[in-house]
């Protein structure tokens, strides 16, 4: 046993001794006290006494009887389901575009990828700014017709649309860059031989190149399913979750409930819930991105 | 993993064909130019609408200004508040950076370099957690840090930052660590270096360029960072730019030329950052490939 400690101490391993350490105590312990919480009825007071009573599954009763943990589930997957879509077709007409070498395609990728890279608060104070009754918008809109102009921020769905909007804007550049790379993967005699045994532009793509990318692109779409069921601050930023809990998706809610109401019992219950889905995506991502691994 | 470190870590090499000029490409450099100069509309905006005249704003019928105006960034830079909010998030830019860029290349090379089941594990835990939104561990970290009195501490800031960039780095550094060869440490340590010396003073400089990127990236996420400070502090003190733009966003009369200058001056590091790294980038996925 020593032995085995001294060859530990002296090998490799012992270099993710602190990180391992700190993950432990600040994301393992937490997100494990999350779940024994889910449990108890907690207060603010109840933290600090450590007074807090077994209350079974009553917080995922509450949660369940929460008319808004339906809403902002259904609200999430509405916003995931487009913004994935959306960003992962327009991500791949770009990623074609930019595949083509000609001038300045460096300069737009680079241009391109400046969503990607800017702080969140400012792109949220850009889309709202832009989605102001009198902002950009609108002004464009009103150039058409003034009858068209509409209240995006005042109005439930025009203000999911908004988020919405504002996240695949946010997003695409990932989606875009991904797809750029496994592109370039293909090699180009493949494509030179089928288009010279007369295969048509379609063709090549749906038969070569998507095919030769399913492994990429499987990978790129569980993590963008992750990070779009993930996003909150650009829904804080940008609408507060309004109006009237429009565009209060899950992550929202489970926010609202814990640091708003400080309902501490109920928002771990729905962490815990939240955590359920994503194990399951990631479960999957991690499927894919290994198995993706050990054939590089 | 390989998803990210690709997005990041790969930059095309243009596979330079060689044909004619034909029209289907000229409207393949057309619809991309289109495209492009459709998306950049909201960075347009943001950039016009910082050095726009207040008076402007309101009626913005013309897509550019009549002249520019400065007086937004002067009104910004001079605010004393907006300094320390932007000192502040220098703090936790660093932060950030440090507590990544150290445990993150301990790990990372740990995995790089053993064989042993528990490395796969450890990976594994990485991927995980690098998946859990920020919310998620907002709460928790919310709850351990009242009860440990470090709520409203620039230190509950940077650990929780810690636990999106020490999994980061270790993702994405682990392949730099292993693509600097054994030998090379095998001949340290004949020359008498002890492991702990090998590393640093032989693997670390090899690994550079990956470990400036990634330290690169920590920075802006730490930054930028608006989840944590928002919620782990009330301290106005200690808050970061982005805080300090939520709030000024939730007041009544929001000065939108002064909020888009400041937005553009909080975005300046991010921009700076990315198009260093990207070239760190390039010479790192060279060094990699042709040391196979």
């Amino acid at each position: 046993m020593t032995k085995q400690l001294a060859k530990f101490w002296r090998g490799p391993a012992v270099l993710a001794v602190p990180a391992c350490g700190f993950l432990l105590a600040f994301a393992v312990y937490p997100l494990a006290t999350t779940v024994v919480y889910s449990f108890r009825h907690v207060t603010i007071s109840g933290l600090l006494t450590g007074d807090m009573a077994f209350v079974g599954v009553d917080n995922f009763a509450d949660a369940f009887k929460d008319p808004l943990l339906a809403h902002s589930t259904w609200l999430a997957v509405v916003f995931t389901v487009s913004c994935v879509a959306v960003q992962f077709v327009l991500g791949f007409v770009l990623a074609l575009l930019l595949n083509t070498s000609f001038r300045g395609r460096g300069l737009l990728r680079g241009l391109l990828m400046l969503p990607w890279v800017l702080p969140i608060v400012v792109i949220g104070a850009t889309f709202k700014w832009m989605f102001q009754s009198s902002g950009l918008v609108n002004t464009v809109i009103a150039a058409v017709n003034p009858q068209w102009q509409v209240g995006w921020l005042q109005q439930a769905t025009p203000a999911m649309i908004t988020i919405i909007i504002a996240n695949i804007w946010l997003g695409f550049p990932f989606a875009m860059s991904n797809l750029l790379t496994a592109l370039q993967t293909i090699p180009v005699p493949v494509l030179e031989a089928a288009r010279i045994d007369g295969a048509s532009a379609v063709q090549r793509f749906f038969q070569i190149v998507l095919p030769l990318m399913k492994a990429p692109i499987l990978i790129l779409l569980t993590l963008q399913l992750i990070f779009t069921f993930n996003v909150f601050e650009l829904i804080l930023v940008i609408t507060g979750g309004g109006p009237a809990n429009a565009t209060s998706l899950i992550t929202y809610f489970d926010y609202q409930l814990g640091f708003q109401y400080f309902n501490l019992g109920e928002a771990s219950a729905v962490t815990v819930l939240m955590l359920v889905v994503l194990a399951v995506v990631s479960a999957l991502y991690i499927r894919l991105a290994t198995s993706d691994e050990a054939r590089a | 993993m390989t998803a990210i470190s690709e997005t990041i870590a790969l930059r095309p090499v243009a596979p330079s064909r060689r044909r004619g000029v034909s029209r289907g490409r000229w409207l393949v450099v057309a619809a991309a130019f289109a495209a492009s100069g459709f998306l950049m509309i909201p960075v347009y905006w943001l950039l016009v609408t910082s050095i726009r005249r207040p008076a402007e704003l309101q009626v913005a019928t013309t897509l550019w200004p009549t002249s520019p105006y400065w007086k937004g960034y002067v009104d910004v830079l001079q605010d004393a508040g907006i300094a320390h909010n932007l000192l502040n998030s220098l703090v936790y830019g660093v932060g950030a950076l440090v507590v990544g860029g150290v445990l993150g290349s301990g790990v990372a090379y740990a995995i790089a370099r053993s064989r042993s089941r528990w490395s796969r594990a450890v990976l594994f835990g990485m991927l995980v957690l690098q998946t859990f939104p920020g919310i998620m561990m907002a709460l928790p970290l919310f709850v351990l840090f009242s009860q440990i009195g470090l709520v409203n501490s620039p230190v509950a800031v940077i650990i929780a930052l810690g636990t999106k960039t020490v999994p980061f780095s270790a993702l994405m550094l682990r392949p730099y660590f292993a693509a600097v060869p054994v030998e090379v440490e095998q001949a340290a340590a004949v020359d008498g270096c002890t492991r702990l010396q090998a590393m640093t003073r032989v693997v670390l400089p090899l690994a550079l360029p990956g470990i400036v990127t990634v330290c690169a990236f920590n920075f802006v996420t730490g930054w930028s960072d608006l989840l944590f400070s928002y919620t782990l502090l009330t301290d106005q003190n200690l808050q970061p730019i982005s805080v300090g733009l939520y709030k000024y966003m939730g007041q009544y009369g929001i000065d939108w030329n002064q909020l888009m200058a400041a937005s553009v001056i909080a975005a300046v590091p991010s921009i700076l950052v990315f198009l260093f790294a990207q070239r760190f980038l390039i010479s790192g996925v060279m060094a990699g490939a042709t040391n196979e």
